[in-house]
């Protein structure tokens, strides 16, 4: 039986962090985004709850944050010194990965 | 007098106004990096461009916020205009007859938001030096929010 260390097991109750707040996000959004902004729908909040799943699941370290964009889509950031990960879900549902270092780009994925 | 559509100058202070959110936050302090890239995301009505407010025309950050809508707060982000410009954001006058000091940087905008190059520029605009304020109240009925 495998045991889990503590970082392990930080990681895994800040990956359940969360998904309580994408939760949350299927809330009445007044207080999430700006007037003027797009809210994210529940059917991108479904697919984000998923990736968080897919992630969790392959125990890839959690993002630093994630937020909704001003457009309907959520973004998950990952933040070093140098680089900057985005992983962003559309509003019309599609994944992209993209990577940057020092402030450029540098390449992207789309993931569906 | 200035009327608000003389040039923005390098050295210029000026504000970019973030809703206070509980979860998901585009600015909290408590994060080891508070701002998010999405910070300086564009909202499908901006169509010329993420908004800012010039110092010179708003007395405080406070009064800043007060240009949000009511019923919700607002973090006060201060910038130096130069900085801004030097990573590609440029700020450019966009005064309306009730917030003569509203500025836009068309590099970031409605259209263009989810390109690599513009989240390239958000990412290296939320790195720029800045001042956190607040947060305080929005006073305007959001459809007079910019």
């Amino acid at each position: 039986m495998r045991t889990y260390g503590a970082d392990e097991v930080r990681e895994d109750s800040q990956w359940q962090s969360i998904d309580n707040d994408l939760l949350d996000w299927f809330k009445p959004h007044a207080p999430l985004v700006d007037v003027g902004a797009t809210p994210p729908s529940h059917d991108t909040i479904r697919i984000a709850r998923a990736r968080v799943l897919e992630l969790r699941q392959l125990r890839a370290p959690p993002p630093d944050m994630v937020v909704p964009d001003n457009a309907g889509g959520i973004a998950f950031e990952w933040n070093s010194d140098a680089v900057f990960s985005l992983l962003s879900i559309g509003r019309d549902g599609k994944t992209k990965f993209s990577l940057f270092r020092d402030g450029q780009f540098v390449r992207s994925y789309n993931l569906g | 007098m200035a009327d608000g559509t003389e040039p923005v100058d390098p050295s210029e202070i000026i504000y970019r106004r973030i809703i206070r959110s509980i979860k998901g936050g585009h600015y909290n302090p408590d994060r080891p990096q508070p701002l998010s890239h999405k910070a300086f995301g564009p909202r499908p009505i901006d169509t010329d461009g993420i908004s800012f407010l010039r110092q010179k025309y708003v007395s405080s950050p406070e009064q800043a916020a007060a240009e949000g809508a009511i019923g919700h707060e607002y973090w006060i982000i201060e910038m130096l205009a130069g900085d801004l410009e030097g990573v590609g954001v440029k700020i450019e006058p966009a005064p309306l007859e009730d917030c003569i000091g509203h500025a836009v940087a068309p590099t970031i905008n409605a259209s263009n938001g989810d390109q690599s190059e513009v989240l390239a520029a958000m990412d290296r605009a939320r790195n720029l030096k800045y001042k956190p304020f607040g947060p305080f109240p929005g006073k305007k009925p959001p459809s007079a929010v910019a």
